[in-house]
């Protein structure tokens, strides 16, 4: 069972990895605490399955078409709502309860035209489990691994190797200063927020074959997501990374040893326990300031 | 045909009108400085020339290499050949300096050539050579002054605009800065500098404005400006 | 002016909530034979509903219609019990007030006082038991002699005198699941049980019969039925390596029989609730397979899978009539079933008792049914406990259909399920 438990907790933990990503990024570039992040990922979930199973397409090209479409999406979203707030300087509760509206829109809006049963994703491998030491495991969920790993050092790689992404955290720290370099601090924030959601319709299409698409989805990972990126430091990339793996690897063993029922209470509480003990996070950001 | 033409700008904060009809002139290859007390409204001059600040607030006519610039935005403007070092530096403190000089080249796409003259920025700068990969943040001010002047630079600008170069640093400290903005000048920099230690300004340029309370009250050569007496008690300490 | 507007938002909402509350859509459908089309007000609750003698057999329905097939099956289905008397009963016509309960009970309790406003002369209960439970202490207040069609346990209750069983008692499989798992055999279960009521109380009358039998209990879980990981769950049960287990969960547990199969067991899963298409859907033919349920009937593509599958006469005979009455078709709703035999005992007992319109007599002539031949099987009322069916077939989910175990097993299923598997037993 260990291997088991070691693997879900791998799987779990890079997931959350990844959605903790989604919201430090945003968190990092712009300072807003994007409650809107759940949401994308489940219309991203959605319009992956729309493509996969309805239109048809293979799931390599629905992802990548999920993800163009999301980049596009929370690009426009950024350019069209966010960037008229943050521009007259409104003050940051308000930003988070424009983004908490937002949230609520997206999920009314993907019951209207998904409705409210979730979507059975089809398969995407032939074979249902696969077993590696013992432990039987679906090949999504071993996907889903390394999508995420691979998705974090791309986006490590662009955001200190690229001229682009250098730009966003140049942007993201001084945007007069960047201004005056010569970058376009409007396109820098829009594709921001479109590498964000893009990052949610990675995670959608990863959550999708595993739970089902279904207007619960985001939420229920949208949390501990948000946990995980709090554990490591809010808006430290890194930390989004090593928190989602903490999460995932805490909840797999408490969950196989402990109490089954009690495995969702884990982020909760490593979220309290880590506000109260160390609110910058394992990788002291400090991102922590009157909001 | 001027460099850097400005029109009878003004600028509105809101309510507030900040530059009452400045007029002034940039040549090629000169230093040109601005001075004034705190609150003159220099940096606004600077900001708005550069575009930094919103348009909305502008009236009057900017003209940079004869084509109007007037409330074009801040990355456009510097695209055409317009670098400002900004009041309090403003380096990036979690980019390394070699990627705050990245920043500074953003528009630029030819690498080597980028890399030839990050060299030579840092031969005029060799601190900056020893803390190449150390984050913005670690810096000292003169360093950090030193930096946001290399980031300027490495964008081949026709104008630089130096908003306070001094501010907050050491007097040896200023004197290599100026010694540095000279040696810009001698590669064929133009420069517009806006200053509040006038001594080091009016020593350092060859034309210079008195700027009070958003207009411009004095306008003559920085040798001149030096003697007057007016200046001298206001600005040089009698 | 933010005053006015603070007015005017106030004074939308109100309107909003108005519009809300109200009773909007009491949608009685229009079955193929007599109905009436509902108002949209509940109506004043009648006295004695039992000397209503307008001349017509005025039978209501309350049920959850929408958004499912139920409708229109259970319409069909009406008409063949029917049938079966002629086309009427005691010389009258049947008039069916069909009302809609919006899986709500509140709206069953309004739907409920509604059918005695009409002077229904018998009611034929919701499949959903939380509206049954709401609505027939009317029924036994108003003295309307009704059939309820859910199947907890707990809305036969010892203080009825009107109110009698139409459908199953879910509770009463839990012997013949013990008793299979015996005989196939095996001694060592797990077990997952939902935290929802019914789930929890099936788990604690079933899990005293296995130990009882001599089962080994290696593993017992439990999780939510809204929840979507199951993972925890799953390891332990799979590492408990249990020979087989058993589920009870709301909406058969769906999601954690499809996690307990990618977690690597294979064997057989007795489900509390029916396998259904619905949740094929979700599993996957390949994790559907060896999943057993015990229900008197089930659904089946066709009449062919359902002769093939070694469906009873009873059922056999239901569904050629089905299809003949509705150009081909097949029921998809287990439930469908119920409210035949619903209707069935209703026209059966008035036939007995000579009446239409006297409830006491009804209630003492569904007593004397001993053998009246329904989907469920034998319908039985003379054993005093108000239940129709006391007899139940395990039915397994193999290789693209629901079959019964008895047949499954003659055709060899057992020797196939053991190569498959690679299990040991």
């Amino acid at each position: 069972m260990l291997i088991s438990i070691i693997i879900a907790g791998l799987v779990m933990g890079a997931i959350y990895g990844m959605v903790g990503l989604g919201f430090s990024i945003i968190f990092r570039a712009s300072g807003i605490m994007n409650l809107a992040q759940s949401e994308m990922i489940t219309l991203a979930s959605l319009i992956g399955v729309t493509l996969y199973q309805t239109v048809g397409l293979s799931f390599w090209l629905a992802l990548a078409l999920t993800m163009l479409i999301m980049f596009a999406f929370g690009a426009l979203l950024q350019l069209g709502i966010i960037s008229k707030y943050a521009d007259r300087g409104v003050a940051g509760i308000y930003m988070v309860l424009v983004t908490l509206g937002l949230s609520k829109m997206f999920n009314g809006g993907c019951e209207l035209i998904f409705g409210a049963n979730p979507i059975q994703f089809p398969s995407v491998f032939s074979v249902s489990t696969v077993n590696i030491l013992g432990a039987f495991v679906t090949p999504e969920r071993i996907l889903s691994f390394f999508l995420s790993a691979i998705g974090m050092l791309l986006i490590h790689l662009f955001l200190t190797k690229t001229k682009v992404g250098i730009a966003t955290r140049a942007c993201a720290s001084d945007a007069v200063a960047a201004e005056a370099c010569g970058i376009n601090v409007v396109k820098s924030n829009a594709v921001v927020w479109g590498l964000a959601s893009a990052v949610a319709a990675m995670c959608g299409m990863m959550l999708g074959p595993i739970y089902g698409a279904a207007i619960s989805l985001g939420s229920k990972v949208g949390t501990k997501g948000m946990a995980s990126s709090v554990s490591g430091g809010f808006g430290n990339i890194y930390g989004a990374m090593v928190g989602g793996l903490l999460l995932g690897m805490v909840e797999s063993f408490v969950g196989g040893y402990v109490n089954s029922t009690m495995k969702d209470m884990v982020a909760y509480l490593l979220l309290f326990l880590m506000l109260c003990v160390r609110p910058t996070g394992l990788f002291n950001e400090q991102s922590i300031r009157d909001v | 045909m001027a460099l850097l033409e400005v029109k009878d700008l003004h600028y509105f904060y809101g309510n507030v009108h900040a530059l009452k009809g400045v007029s002034l002139r940039v040549e090629q290859g000169e230093i040109v400085t601005l001075i004034g007390s705190n609150g003159a409204g220099k940096t606004t001059l600077l900001r708005t020339v550069s575009g930094l600040n919103p348009a909305k607030g502008i009236r009057g006519e900017v003209l940079f290499d004869g084509k109007p610039i007037t409330g074009a935005k801040g990355h456009n403007v510097t695209g055409m050949g317009m670098a400002q070092v900004l009041e309090g530096r403003h380096i990036f403190p979690k980019l390394t300096v070699l990627e705050n000089i990245q920043m500074g080249a953003y528009l630029r796409r030819d690498k080597a050539e980028i890399a030839r003259q990050t060299e030579e920025l840092f031969e005029l700068f060799p601190r900056l050579k020893e803390r190449e990969r150390s984050l913005g943040g670690t810096l000292s001010g003169g360093e950090q002054e030193m930096l946001a002047i290399a980031r300027a630079m490495i964008s081949n600008p026709k104008l630089l605009l130096l908003d306070e170069p001094s501010m907050g640093l050491a007097p040896l400290v200023i004197h290599e800065i100026f010694a540095a903005i000279r040696k810009l000048r001698e590669n064929g920099t133009t420069i517009l500098l806006v200053e509040q230690n006038s001594k080091a300004a009016l020593s350092t340029a060859d034309r210079g404005y008195v700027l009070q309370t958003g207009e411009i009250v004095m306008e003559d050569t920085c040798e001149n400006l030096a003697k007057d007496p007016e200046v001298k008690k206001a600005y040089l300490g009698g | 002016m933010k005053k006015l507007f603070a007015l005017i938002l106030a004074a939308c909402m109100l309107l909003t909530l108005a519009a809300c509350s109200g009773n909007t859509s009491t949608s009685t459908t229009a079955p193929a034979s007599n109905s009436n089309s509902g108002s949209t007000k509940p109506a004043e609750t009648a006295a004695a509903g039992d000397t209503n003698g307008d001349g017509v057999f005025r039978i209501g329905v309350y049920n959850y219609l929408s958004g499912l097939a139920l409708g229109t099956e259970e319409d069909i289905a009406f008409q063949i019990a029917l049938e079966r008397y002629g086309g009427k009963i005691n010389g009258e016509e049947v008039e069916w007030v069909i009302y809609d309960t919006q899986n709500n009970p509140s709206e069953a309790v309004t739907g409920v006082q509604y059918l005695i406003g009409k002077g229904c002369d018998a009611v034929i209960g919701s499949f959903q038991s939380a509206d049954v439970v709401a609505a027939y202490p009317y029924l036994e207040d108003a003295k309307i002699f009704n059939l309820m069609s859910g199947t907890s346990g707990s809305i036969v209750t010892e203080d009825q005198v009107y109110s009698f069983r139409g459908s199953f008692n879910a509770n009463m499989t839990a012997s013949t699941y013990v008793q299979l798992a015996k005989d196939m055999g095996y001694s060592k279960i797990a077990i997952f049980y939902g935290q929802d009521e019914a789930s929890v109380s099936n788990y604690e009358d079933i899990r005293p019969l296995f130990e009882d039998a001599g089962f080994d209990i290696v593993a017992t879980e439990t999780g939510s039925h809204q929840d979507t990981d199951y993972s925890a769950q799953c390891m332990k049960i799979v590492n408990a390596k249990p020979e087989i287990v058993y589920v009870v969960c709301s909406g058969a547990g769906v999601n954690f029989v499809k996690q307990l199969r990618e977690y690597g067991y294979n064997g057989f899963i007795m489900n509390k609730d029916e396998w259904m298409t619905s949740h094929v859907d979700v599993c996957g033919e390949e994790f559907s397979n060896y999943v057993i349920g015990v229900v008197p009937y089930t659904t089946y593509k066709s009449l062919d899978a359902a002769r093939e599958a070694g469906a009873s006469e009873n059922v056999l005979d239901f569904l050629e009539k089905y299809s003949e009455k509705s150009g081909g078709a097949m029921p998809t709703l287990g439930i469908t079933y119920r409210m035949h035999d619903a209707a069935l005992i209703i026209f059966e007992a008035a036939t007995r008792a000579g009446t239409n319109h006297d409830s006491d007599a009804l209630v003492a002539a569904v007593q004397t049914i001993g053998d009246l031949q329904g989907c469920c099987g034998t319908i039985d009322f003379t054993r005093g406990d108000r239940e129709p069916c006391h007899d139940f077939t395990p039915i397994i989910y193999c290789d693209g259909g629901s079959k019964t175990f008895a047949k499954w097993e003659e055709n060899g299923g057992y020797d196939a399920y053991l190569q498959n598997t690679g299990r040991e037993k």
